[in-house]
């Protein structure tokens, strides 16, 4: 229980979908739940609304450390303002458009600086048909299918301090993304009912998103893509007697080869002086899905349920080859055509009533058999890709080059600046005296946040394993969620409440291997195996001892671990690997007075990432450590206006190569939401 | 009874807030008012066509003549109040340019500005984001011009441009956290108030050298003809800005407070520039590290930074107030603040015997200190609707070091406007009429030109930033209007007294008397050897409201005003021309509403320049006797719409007429007639305006 309600854009937009339906334009079937009145008296409502929030914001982040690269600023500062303003625009009472668009000032202004930009970040047209049964939806939405369909995985972590998960949740929602919804953009149809004759319900959701254009710009500034990239998914249920439900979900993503040739300049690909040739990847994914409820079956507090889902892939990539170098004719010449399957299955047993009640307990019990050739773009894409957040400009030395796994779940930012050639450059040091042509008058927004909405190919997921972008402390086990590749195992969780949620404690395990060996930097290595196992425990002490003001403690331990023998190939010879990272998280919030509350949070993270300091053959494994912890002050002035103070420090400590770096985090907020 | 008076004090000490007293806020009437829940949308809407015509001898042939600005622009103004005390506000603007049809990027929409605002228990009030705040004339304040019966036909325009950049009312725009407390209280003691802001005025940027931005040109420092440039824009580390502002009234007649200002420069924060050793090795190896050189990313090869504190003083008594004569005017106000500069570091960039590049950083450098004083007298009395008659008297003394750019830097700083591409905003074409009266929100230069690329930029002379000790040490100002002050009453190196009469009769005759004299407090800053300058100012305006003396029913306003300003001293050896300044200018205005929703608007503004000037020819500095006589004439037709919607039309002609009479060289070199100039140039100025608000 949080000590008092932060809004957001996104649990705002939630809040608002439950009650109007078709806030977000979210796949899936519409509401059932009691508030129905309400949401029809505020659909028959027409007009425009205004509604979002306000911030003021100052953030100073120092960077100290024997590791730190002299001469370099070490301080990096944010202040700005910025309005979102959400209008929302209902000619009747079942359409409505809507837009969702920033305003961001830095402070200070410049002199005779150009226009401040209004950013648009949302904008849709949606609206209910068939007495409210088939949803629509034109421009942005979010869409989930299933795990191994249509699914954005993040990281997820046991008993999250609050202090922390807040700004995870602002980073996240500057792309939407949360309850692993992938946002997209094109057309989303829904349908559902489930009281047809025969005690019969349906449901259904078609997507159709395009997720990739060509600019035909060579400058990075204006890049998007060398391929036109279409999408077209959808699922389809039915459900019998409420007990049984069939499924069948398909995502297909295909790469248009002559509209992508259409907008690159061809005879600048057939050159190959610009650029590369594009590779174009098809990935055709069909899903078929059995859920047993035994809702229907056992009574009482008693429950049981059986989801399982069976996937079946077809990927293939080609690329553009100069058959006629004379005509410039090019044709695309398949590189790879890889099949794969997928399984899951998770049985979910329980008693009780989760937060309700003297006791409920929850048991989760999954399979899972994914092959090392399945691919599911929509389902694999990560949203989390760590970079270096604050104090970014500066260089660090040591093996991680500044990044710290902490920096980059909780940190983002967002700054409005002119476009020069700097910003401008394609160079990554700050060579530029080239001039581009600005004149200083254009600003535009510069984002550092490591969530992201993109969809991934297979070959940009195989790079980003290969070159160490994921970051193991976070994305060990399911890099790409539950679709992760070449995954099988199983995955136990454990849930229980006593005193009607006072006292709520999880466990989780996970024994999961590789089903076929991996291809590590050209060798053949061997199949790995990945343990998880940990659990949290979170207190309510205001309802144990019926405080009147809110006070909540809770801890959580979680370890990774991947494990794999030593082995030979093509005449190397390469150590075992013990990988290990543990995290530690523990929270105290507490309402002290009236609208004061006060956060507290720490976080510790302890591996043995491998040190390459003589090459990649040798492992040497390190001795890190990531902790941060941060005390907050929050002042409720009214409903929905807040004031925050607070303070932190996060820390990177790494032995073996005697690495030290140290950011003093000072953050003064003002927040209202209307 | 002091608030009452508030309007009358010059200092204006008792005003607080974005441009209103703490009264209005604290009305509990105005309050409920302003406390409505709910979206407020207001603004306005301005579609202007604006044509000038180069000519004359100064013009250059081969370049554009001609410079015409279209567009439609809809400034939208929302405040939105979720709860009584508390709300957001922001104003967009959409311009459309009438000429770009394809060019979508012209098509602006911007936000100017953004701010949370709120009033907690009417006492203490916050701003968060974009405010304007105004203490004192030596804390915070932002100087304006003081033209005498300025002609309406030109102030509107200047208003509008002033408006623009959200200057006005002395106010400084600042963005960042503000706070305002008062109390009421029953005692001798009436009203306590404490004021806070924390704001960043500056932040570490990189911009384009040869961008706009970092080549805004001001006045020509180092006499070689041309507009030397000014960075207003890049920055090399962040900049803060803290002050804490205290005040307490007595009887409701007597004010005493205290503020105390630190700016402060984020060392942390400066990011020198970081080269690859690729492309280091690469330059190198071809020899051309001379492209390497340089500090910071702005491409200085000195950084200063330093931390300033000002700490100031002030008090006054409205003796009026007291004696409960509502009709007399009998008040004192004085302040003194004192600045002080410390932790002065500075980086240097050069390179050794070997062209190796090293930094030379310098710590705990000396700063300055200065102190400056400012007192103010006013008296005088008005009968009802009869006469009124008031002196004010203002008394200054101000030390060359006194520094604080809060209250310094100025609001006007000269600028080229209308015909830029014709002299490549160069001095040449330059007139203070068009830096004054001119500006252009979105300019897009029709040819590729040095200092600009084919990318807008705006065009003005009102400046709401704040300015760096270098800036502020540089900043001479337009002589024409700001000889005398150029920074307004914290002007530094200065001490004197000016005065004013203001008086008029039956509402309807107005006159103003105005006599300045004023002296450098120490010499040869400018110019190395010279004795300290005196100015004098002394001239006057009257203007008559003639419906209201003969009981018309149709307003005819008349004014006329002429003021003459010098700044003189004793020549040096090596000074061939006259180092002394003159100026002179003169206004005429006519206003007259003819019919209902008709008025004719018409004014004349001149200046007769004499000053010094020297042109670097051919490795010589040669020096020039200058004259200089600038007119600038328009009429217009307005057509009111509604009351707050009208229709302009107006013509006009600015002249410029420049003759330089040779004097001799540093070498003192005799006078060569040859080497007399003249120059002329004129303006055809063409409008038509629609103004709209809501």
């Amino acid at each position: 229980m949080t000590a008092s309600v932060r809004p957001s854009i996104v649990r705002t937009s939630l809040t608002a979908l439950a009650l109007l339906g078709s806030a977000w334009a979210e796949s899936g079937v519409t509401a059932r739940d009691p508030k129905e009145t309400i949401q029809r008296l505020e659909q028959e409502q027409t007009g425009v609304s205004l509604t979002g929030k306000a911030i003021s914001n100052y953030e100073r982040a120092a960077l100290s450390g024997d590791s730190v690269r002299m001469g370099q600023p070490t301080v990096e500062n944010a202040a700005f303002t910025q309005a979102e303003v959400d209008l929302v625009a209902r000619p009747s009472a079942h359409t409505q458009g809507r837009l969702l668009f920033r305003v961001h000032q830095d402070w200070s202004n410049y002199y005779e600086e150009g226009p401040n930009p209004l950013t648009a970040r949302w904008f849709d047209f949606n609206g209910d048909l068939l007495d409210g049964h088939l949803h629509y939806a034109v421009g942005d939405y979010r869409a989930k299918h299933s795990p191994l369909t249509l699914n954005a995985p993040a990281p997820e972590l046991i008993y999250e301090p609050e202090i922390f998960a807040q700004t995870r949740q602002t980073a996240m929602e500057e792309f939407f993304l949360g309850e692993n919804r992938l946002p997209l953009q094109g057309l989303n149809v829904a349908y559902g009912r489930d009281s047809l004759p025969g005690n019969l319900g349906v449901e259904s959701d078609v997507a159709v998103a395009r997720l990739r254009t060509v600019t035909g710009s060579t400058s990075w500034l204006h890049w998007t893509d060398d391929v036109e990239k279409l999408a077209l998914t959808s699922s389809w249920k039915l459900q019998v007697l409420k007990a049984v439900r069939f499924g069948f979900a398909q995502s297909y993503i295909y790469d248009d080869v002559a509209a992508s040739r259409s907008k690159n300049n061809a005879r600048a690909l057939a050159s190959e002086k610009l650029m590369p040739m594009p590779l174009y990847e098809d990935d055709n994914v069909n899903a078929f899905s059995l859920d047993l409820d035994g809702a229907r079956i056992l009574s009482g507090p008693f429950s049981v349920s059986l989801e399982t889902e069976y996937a079946m892939s077809n990927y293939r990539s080609s690329q553009d080859t100069l058959v006629d170098t004379v005509d410039f004719v090019l044709q695309d010449k398949e590189v790879a055509n890889l099949d794969g399957t997928a399984l899951r299955s998770v049985l979910k047993a329980g008693y009780g009533k989760s937060g309700a009640g003297p006791f409920s307990i929850g048991l989760q019990v999954g399979y899972l058999k994914n092959e090392k050739n399945f691919v599911s773009d929509l389902a694999q894409s990560p949203t989390f890709l760590g970079r270096r957040i604050l104090n970014s400009r500066t260089e660090v030395g040591g093996p991680s080059g500044g990044y710290n796994t902490l920096d980059a779940l909780y940190n983002h930012r967002y700054t409005v600046d002119p476009i020069t050639s700097l910003s401008n450059s394609e160079q990554a040091y700050v060579d530029a005296k080239y001039y581009n042509g600005t004149n200083d008058w254009y600003r535009a927004p510069f984002l550092k946040n490591s969530y992201n909405f993109y969809t991934t190919t297979k070959s940009e997921r195989d790079a980003l394993a290969a070159t160490g972008a994921l970051d193991p402390h976070v994305q060990l086990i399911f890099p790409f969620g539950a679709a992760t590749p070449n995954r099988t195992g199983v995955t136990l969780d454990l849930n229980a409440g006593a005193l009607s949620g006072a006292v709520e404690v999880s466990a989780v395990y996970a024994g999961v291997k590789e089903v076929e060996a991996e291809q590590i930097d050209s060798l053949t290595a061997v199949p790995a195996d990945y343990t998880r196992m940990g659990g949290g425990l979170k207190v309510n002490i205001d309802k144990l001892a019926a405080l009147a003001k809110p006070l909540v403690v809770s801890g959580s331990y979680l370890q990774d671990g991947r494990k794999r023998a030593a082995f030979t190939s093509r005449g190397v010879a390469v150590d075992a690997e013990d990988f290990k990272t543990a995290m530690i998280n523990a929270d105290v919030h507490a309402g002290i007075w009236k609208g004061l509350s006060l956060m507290a949070g720490y976080q510790s993270i302890q591996s043995n990432p491998r040190i390459d300091s003589l090459g990649a053959r040798t492992v040497h494994p390190g001795d890190l450590r990531q902790d941060q912890w941060a005390l907050g002050l929050e002042c409720q002035i009214t409903h929905g206006a807040f004031v925050t103070a607070q303070y932190g420090r996060m820390d990177f400590d790494e032995a073996v190569t005697g690495t030290k770096f140290s950011q003093d985090i000072t953050s003064l907020t003002l927040l209202i939401a209307y | 009874m002091v608030l009452k008076h508030a309007s009358l004090l010059s200092l204006a000490l008792l005003t607080a807030g974005f441009s209103e007293t703490l009264t209005d806020r604290m009305d509990l009437a105005v309050e409920k008012m302003a406390s409505k829940h709910g979206v407020e949308i207001g603004g306005g809407i301005n579609s202007e066509y604006f044509n000038s015509d180069l000519s004359g001898s100064a013009a250059s042939d081969s370049l554009y003549t001609y410079e015409t600005t279209q567009f439609t622009s809809f400034d939208m103004d929302m405040s939105y109040r979720p709860y009584d005390f508390v709300g957001a506000r922001a104003i967009l603007r959409f311009h459309q340019d009438w000429q770009t049809f394809f060019a979508t990027r012209s098509r602006i929409v911007g936000a100017r500005w953004l701010s949370m605002d709120g009033n907690i228990a009417k006492m203490l009030s916050f701003n968060a984001g974009d405010f304007k705040q105004k203490y004192t004339p030596l804390t915070l304040w932002a100087p304006e011009l003081d033209l005498v019966y300025e002609p309406e036909i030109f102030s509107s325009a200047r208003t509008r441009l002033m408006d623009d950049q959200f200057l006005g009312d002395n106010n400084r725009l600042l963005q960042g956290l503000n706070l305002n407390f008062a109390k009421r209280i029953n005692s001798p003691v009436t009203e306590i108030r404490a004021d806070a802001i924390g704001s960043r005025i500056r932040r570490a940027e990189f911009l384009d050298a040869n961008g706009w931005q970092a080549l805004r040109f001001t006045n020509d420092r180092d006499g070689d003809g041309k507009l030397d440039p000014v960075s207003l824009a890049t920055a090399d580390m962040d900049r803060y800005f803290m002050t804490g502002n205290a005040e307490a009234l007595l009887w409701d007649n007597i004010v005493v407070g205290g503020t105390y200002q630190a700016l402060i420069d984020d060392r942390d924060n400066f990011q020198p520039a970081v080269f690859s050793k690729n492309l280091q090795d690469g330059i190198i190896a071809t020899g051309n590290q001379a492209y390497l050189d340089g500090l910071s990313l702005n491409g200085g090869t000195s950084v200063v930074a330093s931390d300033l504190r000002i700490i100031a003083a002030h008090g006054g008594v409205d003796g009026a107030g007291f004696l409960g004569n509502s009709n007399l005017v009998l008040e004192a106000l004085g302040e003194y603040a004192s600045s002080s500069q410390s932790n002065v570091n500075a980086w240097h960039f050069r390179r050794d015997s070997t062209s190796k590049i090293l930094f030379d950083y310098q710590n705990d450098l000396p700063g300055k200190d200065g102190t400056a004083l400012n007192l103010q007298l006013g008296a005088g009395y008005a009968s009802e609707g009869k006469f009124a008659v008031k002196l004010d008297a203002d008394y200054l003394n101000n030390s060359e070091d006194f520094e604080n750019p809060l209250a310094q830097s100025p609001t006007f700083v000269a600028s080229r406007i209308m015909n830029t591409e014709n002299d490549l905003a160069g001095g040449r074409l330059y007139s203070t009429f068009d830096a004054l009266n001119n500006g252009v929100y979105k300019f897009t230069p029709g040819n590729k030109a040095a200092g600009y690329q084919l990318a807008p930029f705006s065009k003005t002379s009102y400046n709401n930033g704040v300015f760096t000790s270098q800036e502020i040490s540089g900043f001479s100002g337009d002589p024409v209007v700001q000889l005398m002050l150029p920074m307004g009453m914290a002007t530094p190196n200065r001490t004197g007294f000016k005065t004013r009469l203001t008086g008029e009769i039956r509402s309807a005759y107005h006159a103003i008397v105005d006599f300045a004299s004023m002296k450098e407090v120490k010499s040869g800053l400018d110019t190395a050897g010279a004795e300290a300058a005196t100015f004098t100012q002394m001239g006057g305006g009257v203007m008559l409201e003639l419906d209201k003396a003969f009981d018309w029913t149709t307003p005819l306003d008349l004014s006329a005003s002429y003021v003459q300003t010098k700044a003189e001293r004793a020549s040096l050896a090596r000074e061939a021309a006259s180092p002394n300044i003159e100026v002179a200018l003169m206004q005429f205005g006519l206003t007259y509403r003819f019919f209902t929703k008709w008025r004719i608007l018409g004014g004349y503004q001149q200046a007769d320049v004499k000053s010094p000037q020297t042109l670097v020819q051919a490795g010589v500095r040669n020096q020039f006797d200058m004259k200089e006589k600038q007119t600038h004439f328009r009429l217009g037709v307005e057509y009111s719409l509604s009351k707050k919607a009208s229709f302009l039309v107006s013509g006009g002609l600015l002249t410029v007429d420049r003759d330089g009479t040779h004097r001799g060289t540093d070498a003192a070199a005799a006078p060569n007639p040859a080497l007399d100039s003249h120059s002329d140039f004129s303006q055809t100025l063409t409008q038509a305006l629609v103004k709209v608000r809501f």
